[in-house]
């Protein structure tokens, strides 16, 4: 289990992305499509309101995944001043790209997965976009 | 005991930091000041470049207090950053004359930021000229309707744009409640948002009667439609930037939009927009990010002089932008008085030309000539600051169109109170000759 304090969302986003469009270039799809998820959900938890450290890696969102924090991105309104969260959340219009994503993809044969790859990369490195500007803002929690 | 660093300080001491350190602006080192005001340095190199010289840099900025950093998280590198080219996009140039040296700054703002975002060049259809005034009462709308009106009797084809949003009230004054639009700005601009603009924008314009006995037309994009009920809803939504194909589209983007798109469908010869007062965003919008020319509407108060400054002190501080905006705008002297003509005329004038002259206006040495400069002697009226005068007429202050209409008003009136103003507006969207 991470201990709280070790937890970096935007440091793990990034990390995340790197890593996928390494294993894409080597034709590593299946697990560069888990890594795009990863750095998507990371990005969005970066901009997440948390009541504290332990909230951030232990409450009812940090255990839940890109595809299961979709629907919940209104939650991102309640930590800022309204219209720098319109300009965040207008930098990732295709974010339900990853509706069809899912953790239990690592156990799939790889001709059973969704065809979804380069839509999860464009929604992922639209996530990242997004952290750059929360970043220059110091929006990221 | 240290004592505070306030936010009007903040950004001096770090810049007199790095030029200390011998920084200057060709150095890969942008400030970056984010939405508090706090102050961290982007570094686009290497980790250990110029270390030494950063680290005293980083632990200045440690110095700041609350609009500091700690100086173990005062500097970024493009590590840090998903795309840290888009870091440079946004980076600017600022100067102010308290520093011996300009620096390349990202300046990230919750709002404010069109007044740093113009319109390059004029706009590729009719001249849009923007009616704008750090406060309201001073007969903006009645003016625009006025020169709307002597447009049309010219034979011109109007478009009157109502874009002060949190105070409508060209619509009110143009068209009676029954000759409301179906719909309005606001709600273009939420309809937009979802994709649904087109099913709109042909229904937020009506013709105004104020036209009717003339050869011409007054066509008024309302702020609002018929029947209105749920205005603020619509209007607390519709700032918003919402996404589009290359990345968000901003409000800005979206405001110049809709005025493309209303320049095709009317096919007006000019378009005339209502911004609103104060500086405020959508004025930003309106003025810098729409308009051919601006005319700066103002009474000879301290209120206005002081607004003004500060407005082009802003200004003054971003050369592009600087350069950008300056020949755009036009005093407008508003609610000239009777009384006195010649001496308050005089101290208008003074003051206008005070504030241009240390904010917009370059300085050149006295006997010296430079015919590039942007430079006027205080009585040239081609001048940005040189205004063109409304009077003072209480006739106007009730002004109805229907006071027109009905012939309780004569064109001799408008004429005495208005045609110093009207002539100069026609000037700046290109047309002269005698009124019609």
């Amino acid at each position: 289990m991470p201990t709280h304090t070790s937890v970096s969302y935007p440091k793990a986003a990034l990390r995340h992305f790197e890593d996928a469009t390494l294993l894409e270039a080597q034709g590593r799809n299946p697990n560069a499509g888990q890594l795009y998820g990863f750095a998507a959900e990371c990005g969005i938890k970066s901009l997440m309101p948390f009541n504290s450290q332990k909230e951030r890696v232990d409450g009812p969102l940090g255990n839940k995944h890109i595809h299961q924090i979709i629907n919940q991105l209104s939650q991102v309104q309640t930590a800022y001043q309204s219209r720098s969260c319109a300009h965040y959340l207008s930098m990732i219009p295709n974010i339900n790209n990853f509706h069809d994503w899912d953790t239990t993809h690592r156990y799939f044969d790889e001709s059973c997965l969704p065809p979804s790859l380069p839509c999860w990369r464009d929604a992922a490195k639209e996530v990242c976009l997004m952290l750059d500007q929360a970043t220059q803002d110091r929006m990221v929690l | 005991m240290t004592p505070i660093v306030h936010f009007q300080d903040a950004l001096d001491y770090a810049v007199q930091a790095l030029v200390e350190e011998g920084f200057c602006q060709e150095d890969p080192v942008i400030i970056l000041r984010d939405t508090k005001g706090c102050i961290r340095l982007f570094v686009n190199a290497d980790s250990d470049w110029e270390k030494p010289r950063i680290d005293r840099v980083r632990t200045k900025i440690g110095e700041l207090g609350g609009f500091g950093t700690s100086p173990e998280q005062a500097v970024l590198y493009p590590k840090d950053f998903f795309d840290p080219s888009r870091v440079l996009q946004d980076a600017v140039l600022m100067q102010d004359p308290a520093w011996a040296s300009p620096v390349q700054i990202v300046d990230r703002q919750i709002i404010g930021q069109d007044w740093l975002n113009p319109i390059m060049g004029p706009s590729a259809g009719p001249p849009r000229l923007v009616f704008f005034g750090l406060k309201g009462g001073v007969g903006r709308s009645t003016a625009m309707a006025l020169l709307a009106f002597s447009l049309a009797r010219e034979g011109r084809r109007v478009l009157l744009v109502d874009l002060d949003l949190e105070s409508p009230g060209l619509s009110g004054l143009m068209l009676p409640p029954d000759d409301l639009p179906d719909f309005g700005v606001v709600d273009y601009l939420v309809e937009d948002a979802v994709g649904q603009g087109d099913d709109v924008i042909r229904r937020i314009v009506a013709a105004s009667p104020m036209a009717t006995q003339t050869t011409g037309e007054i066509r008024v994009v309302s702020a609002m439609g018929i029947g209105e009920r749920d205005y603020l809803a619509k209007l607390s939504r519709a700032y918003a930037d919402v996404p589009g194909v290359e990345g968000p589209i901003s409000f800005a983007s979206r405001l110049r939009g809709l005025l493309d798109r209303l320049a095709i469908q009317e096919r007006p010869d000019v378009i005339l927009v209502d911004s609103r007062a104060g500086l405020h965003d959508l004025a930003a919008v309106c003025t810098v990010g729409l308009a051919d020319n601006v005319l700066l509407f103002a009474t000879d108060s301290p209120q206005s002089w002081q607004g003004y400054r500060l407005l082009f002190q802003h200004w003054q501080r971003h050369p592009r932008i600087l350069k950008s905006i300056r020949d755009r705008l036009k005093m407008v002297q508003a609610l000239f008085p009777e009384a006195d003509q010649a001496a308050r005329s005089a101290n208008f004038l003074q003051n206008a030309y005070s504030v241009f002259a240390d904010t917009l206006y370059e300085s050149i040495l006295p006997g010296e000539e430079d015919l590039d400069a942007f430079h006027f002697s205080k009585t040239d009226e081609a001048a940005p600051h040189y205004p063109l005068r409304i009077n003072w007429d209480n006739r106007f202050q009730e002004f109805s169109p229907l006071l027109l209409a009905s012939g309780a008003m004569t064109e001799d009136q408008i004429l005495a109170t208005y045609g110093a103003f009207i002539k100069g507006a026609r000037g700046l969207v290109g047309l002269t000759g005698e009124l019609a």
